[in-house]
């Protein structure tokens, strides 16, 4: 495909070598980065941008200072001392361009600041570590957006995961779903408290149709997740399969608290009437709902009624699959669930202090029983879990640690027995 | 369900008898008339109203309780002997079925909007309670009318089959070769300043889908699945891409908006009608819908980005009252966002709300808050206090038409010279 725009040279390169040969004489330089990109959409416009950029110009053209413009409208201006006062002026004309937005009147508030300001003297390490986050954020995004619309990655995963659903299959697949036995289809993963010796203490278990198995034992050869509104539609479907097996396994069999997926729509059907009726009410209180925020969101007022309505009966309901993005526009206290589930991603490491910060605020004020990290695969998950006050954490990584916890509780009392029988036995010598 | 033509077989009518029949001796008997009918239309639908009613299940079977359900989603409860302590723990679980209503908040010191309580045995009570009741029972006997006469008139279902996997195949085959140009309407967002005339902020195109269903899918109700629905809609921004990609650009007098997917944005399609669109990103509003935008929350980050790194604005669509109370839109960065006018905020300053309205305005600026669905001149005006002045809505429309028809449009610009 064409993509001329993106052959541009790269500022963010530019700034990275800049800064690189600025190692060597850091004497009297520094460095200023405006957060442009902190700005309202509609003060980010292209011409605002740089109109704010040309008013450096007298200082390059003076050689005693060079201008970067990144791709996310951040602006980064390496000078030297002599234009120290000159550059101040122009960041104030800056400022004042943008006077009526957020960034400006908050500026120093909210973690919000429109100039940061650095000596490469003394911070040249801190300069160094911020243009390269930039320069590998920037290339990691250009790298996932050509992925994204790229027909060989499309053909890859094609190869990889199989066709992609289309309404002509998703009916023969649900066809086949109402005939198929899912009883062995269906997984169970604990939610556990995890204490700092990396020792689980199992809370609840999450129970599951696996999808990649559905797919091999239903429909070889088609990619389920391939368009998310059809899948969507397919759980729906899903949902009354595991709401009548989970009656007809009487829920009892299944030992402690359990939790599972359902669309808003089905809490609302009659097969849940139905399965509500065949429940103890002590059996309620040991189940949790899950339910997704798309879902949620699609129809509100639905989504409130039901909540209500099982929340009274006296499930508790958990907000499935927040994600870094999410997490800051979607409130769980807002939305009354009882619990609600962050998706691991290293990219929450890389959120840095903000997103850290928020997350912890978020733990302080709900209490840790109220969150749970999941999908946590590996141990830098729980790790990054703990410092921002996670206590609870589902996950690969974590049904390892419950593997591992087993076969240690094993080889401890194999052990006792053995300390058992070495002991002297005077009973016997009796 | 039974043909409930027959106006003695409804529970309108078996309630009125039994108050016939208790008349006589009505020491101990109370009714609690719940007025569900008042609900907002969203809050009424079948199911809603099922849950609602078996919510009683365990009072009625476990004491001298009868549950009535009108025609006209009201509940009746009629008890005897039963003590008034024990009643409203079942109130109040249908009063926080429907907390968001309206008008569970509603009433004033002197009645509680949602139910009203008859002490039988009291005969001033017993009269008006078999006023209410006869009441119910007329309009249930119109109801009837109604229905038989809709029945007689069309015998299909008004809304048709609802949309499954298997229809939508053929249906989404349809809509690939279906002419949709001349489906395409427009609808215009205007700048209102206080004292001047109102300027275009952009005109949106859209495709009507009622006639859309007309040609494609007459006995299918398209809106019974949002999942199926919305796939429908990424086929449909195919073609409108493909239409819109006709235009030329250089010479259109005012912005364009559209909607699209979120997945279409960064789709080979739309990489086509970049290229037709050339330089004049600034001149194309790109609308997208926050379902599709919750949905995967990091593409809908990198086509918001792209967009506007390539001069296109963006909207962030589908917003209304209620959302608002449950996330921050102005998060999302786009370049506008469009909040449905409601009703819900006309109503007292202190509610929960219009706090969260004036909200989203600091956060997000007033200049990029798009107020949709207007109909009214209240509406604009309400806006206006706010600081708001871009609007879009049916009382817009009528404005645009006045302002067509007041003046000369003016001229866009000189014809360019081609070639």
């Amino acid at each position: 495909m064409a993509t001329q725009p993106e052959k541009l040279p790269p500022q963010e390169k530019l700034l990275v070598d800049y800064v690189h040969r600025l190692e060597s004489h850091r004497q009297g330089r520094h460095l200023v980065h405006i957060h442009l990109s902190q700005l309202r959409p509609f003060n980010r416009r292209e011409q605002h941008i740089r109109m704010a950029s040309a008013g450096f110009e007298p200082i390059i053209k003076a050689m005693t200072g060079q201008v970067f413009l990144l791709k996310n409208s951040d602006l980064f201006i390496v000078f030297k001392s002599a234009a120290r006062a000159q550059v101040e002026t122009v960041v104030q004309k800056v400022r004042f361009m943008f006077s009526d937005d957020p960034l400006v009147e908050e500026d120093g508030k909210n973690g919000k600041v429109f100039a940061s300001w650095y000596d490469a003297e003394t911070q040249y390490e801190e300069i160094l570590a911020l243009v390269n986050g930039l320069a590998d954020a920037e290339e990691k995004r250009v790298m996932e957006v050509r992925n994204r619309m790229d027909a060989r990655q499309r053909l890859k995963e094609k190869q990889k995961k199989g066709e992609p659903l289309n309404p002509a299959v998703l009916a023969s697949v649900e066809e086949a779903l109402s005939r198929a036995d899912l009883s062995n289809l269906v997984r169970r993963q604990f939610i556990c408290r995890v204490d700092t010796k990396m020792v689980p203490e199992q809370l609840f278990s999450e129970l599951y149709i696996s999808i990649q198995d559905l797919r091999e034992t239903v429909l070889p050869g088609v990619n389920l997740v391939s368009n998310r509104w059809l899948f969507q539609h397919f759980t729906e479907t899903l949902d009354r399969r595991v709401l009548s097996m989970l009656m007809k396994t009487d829920a009892v069999s299944i030992s402690g608290d359990i939790s599972f997926n359902v669309n808003v729509k089905t809490l609302l059907s009659n097969q849940f009437q139905v399965f509500d009726d065949n429940l103890t009410a002590a059996r309620r209180g040991a189940m949790v709902i899950e339910l997704q925020k798309e879902d949620i969101f699609s129809d509100l007022n639905a989504y409130l009624f039901a909540r209500e309505f099982v929340q009274t009966k006296g499930y508790r309901v958990c907000l499935d699959g927040l994600t870094t993005e999410t997490l800051a526009i979607i409130d769980r206290k807002r939305l009354g669930t009882d619990m609600a589930k962050l998706v691991w991603h290293p990219s929450l490491v890389d959120g840095g202090d903000e997103v850290q910060s928020y997350l912890k605020g978020l733990l302080d004020r709900d209490g840790p029983d109220r969150w749970i990290l999941c999908r946590c695969d590996s141990r830098e998950a729980i790790d990054f879990g703990r410092t921002v006050g996670f206590e609870r954490f589902q996950g690969r990584f974590v049904e390892n640690l419950i593997a591992e916890d087993g076969r240690r509780r094993e080889l401890l009392k194999l052990k006792r027995r053995i300390e058992r029988s070495s002991e002297p036995q005077f009973d016997e010598e009796e | 369900m039974a043909e409930p033509y027959d106006i003695s077989t409804t529970q309108e009518s078996v309630l009125l008898e039994k108050l016939s029949r208790i008349e006589n001796s009505p020491a101990g008997y109370f009714s609690v008339h719940m007025h569900l009918s008042k609900l907002r239309a969203s809050n009424k639908q079948a199911h809603f109203m099922n849950i609602a009613a078996r919510g009683f299940d365990n009072l009625v079977n476990n004491a001298d309780a009868v549950l009535y359900s009108m025609m006209n989603h009201d509940l009746v409860l009629l008890c005897h002997d039963v003590m008034v302590d024990d009643i409203d723990p079942y109130i109040s679980k249908v009063r926080s079925l429907f907390s968001e209503d309206p008008l569970t908040a509603g009433g004033d010191e002197f009645e509680d909007a949602l139910c009203t309580w008859y002490d039988l045995s009291n005969s001033e009570d017993f009269a008006a309670f078999l006023s209410a009741a006869t009441e119910l029972s007329v309009q249930a006997q119109i109801a009837l009318d109604e229905l038989r006469r809709d029945r007689k008139d069309d015998e299909s279902a008004p809304k048709g089959d609802p949309l499954t996997a298997a229809n939508l195949a053929v249906i989404n085959q349809k809509l690939q070769v279906t002419r949709i140009a001349d489906l395409i309407k427009q609808q215009t967002c205007i700048r209102i300043k206080p004292g001047s005339a109102g300027e275009v902020v952009f005109r949106e195109h859209y495709v009507a889908v009622s006639e859309l269903k007309e040609r494609i899918a007459t006995e299918v109700d398209l809106f019974s699945s949002v999942w199926l629905f919305q796939f429908l809609t990424e086929t449909l921004d195919k073609r409108i891409l493909a239409v819109m990609g006709r235009r030329s650009f250089d010479d259109l007098p005012e912005p364009i908006s559209i909607n699209l997917n979120v997945g279409t944005v960064l789709s080979r399609d739309f990489a086509q009608f970049n290229r037709a669109v050339g330089d004049f990103a600034d001149k194309v509003v790109i609308e997208m819908q926050i379902i599709d935008i919750f949905a995967d929350m990091s593409t809908f980050g990198y086509a918001r980005d792209m967009l506007q790194e390539r001069g296109y604005r963006t909207v962030a669509d589908g917003i209304n009252p209620l959302s608002l109370q449950f996330f921050e839109p102005s998060l999302l960065r786009t370049d506008y966002l469009k909040i449905a006018w409601g009703k819900e905020f006309e109503s007292d300053e202190e509610d929960g709300r219009l706090k969260n309205f004036k909200e989203t305005v600091k956060n997000a600026g007033a200049d990029s808050i798009i107020l949709s669905r207007v109909d009214s001149e209240k509406a604009v005006k309400w806006g206006l206090s706010l600081g708001i002045n871009r609007f879009q809505g049916y009382f817009i429309d009528k404005l645009v038409q006045a302002m067509s028809r007041g003046k000369v449009k003016p001229k866009a610009r000189p014809v360019k010279k081609t070639g």
